[in-house]
């Protein structure tokens, strides 16, 4: 009963994680004698469940880009103008941060849009935290449609700002950002000679 | 040129315990676990989810890899699981990361406190 109980428990992980490693946390468990750190497994299993589904499976991503889609379609319903950038080159992306930002609260979906010399578009930062590892994705989708996506590379928080190098068909180029009234906002410019 | 392995540092103590137990041999995940215990003197002990989350992470960083020994008479669900080499150079590096924490800790503590006059 027990372990058909926790078979249950390894049945409700994402699939994924569940096909790799469900027939050897099942074996550990038979592993274990009857009636001994069974509670303390279970409890493992449990908090291995919410972690799986809430951080790895990328559904609390879908979440959060369903939410986006549906504030975005929202303003644009309700004749809400999207502000154009003060600067060129400038990057304006949503949604909230609270202040102080924190490094964690970077990680997510961050969608907007950019406006750059030629045709503007949309964008979206992904930042996600992996344990000790930060990763970060731009997916920059200009007027000819086409999603162009680029690894962020040497990522940096401090605080309220994140910088990050990243390969564009310009080129290297660095994007500097920092969070304004629970927005983040920034700019892309040329990698090479820039300080940081 | 040397490689960056500073991205990795500081190591979560399940990674380190989990990474410390495959530095000697190639271990299946309850051996990990049972290796951990004992290194630890049983202050610190990782269940199976946490064992294999971390895990997880490591083999996608290429720190930790799977080790293709198994025998006919072994359980099929058993699987093996080394240290990388790249694993073992944030190993080091973490342990000498450790090192100088120490180090510092001890001529911190060495400081007399001030005498009054």
């Amino acid at each position: 009963m027990v372990r058909f109980l926790y078979l249950c428990l390894l049945g409700l992980h994402p699939p994924a994680f569940r096909d790799q490693f469900g027939g050897e946390m099942l074996w550990i468990f038979d592993q274990t004698e009857a009636g001994r750190d069974v509670l303390a497994l279970f409890s493992d299993g449990g908090a291995s469940l919410v972690r799986q589904w809430l951080l790895r499976s990328g559904a609390w991503k879908m979440a959060t880009g369903g939410v986006v889609s549906l504030v975005v379609i929202g303003g644009m319903l309700s004749g809400a103008a999207i502000q154009p950038a003060a600067r060129r080159g400038e990057v304006r992306v949503a949604p909230h941060c609270p202040a102080p930002c924190e490094p964690a609260d970077f990680r997510g979906q961050w969608a907007g849009n950019f406006h750059w010399p030629g045709p503007s578009g949309q964008m979206m930062l992904t930042f996600t935290n992996t344990g000790d590892t930060w990763n970060g994705e731009l997916v920059v989708q200009g007027g000819d449609g086409v999603a162009h996506r680029g690894a962020a590379e040497d990522l940096r928080f401090d605080r309220g700002s994140v910088s990050f190098r990243v390969q564009t068909a310009h080129g290297p180029m660095r994007f500097y950002g920092w969070v304004a009234q629970g927005k983040l906002t920034g700019a892309l410019e040329p990698a090479d000679g820039v300080s940081f | 040129m040397g490689e960056d392995l500073s991205s990795f540092l500081p190591l979560s103590p399940a990674i380190l315990h989990i990474m410390l137990a495959l530095a000697g041999e190639d271990r299946h995940g309850y051996g990990i676990m049972q290796e951990v215990a004992r290194q630890s003197e049983g202050q610190y002990r990782v269940g199976p989810g946490t064992l294999y989350d971390n895990l997880q992470k490591l083999m996608n960083h290429g720190l930790v890899e799977e080790a293709y020994r198994r025998s006919h008479d072994e359980d099929p669900r058993r699987r093996y699981y080394r240290l990388a080499p790249l694993g073992r150079k944030v190993l080091t590096a973490e342990v000498s990361r450790l090192e100088e924490v120490v180090r510092a800790a001890k001529a911190h503590l060495r400081v007399p406190s001030p005498r009054r006059a």
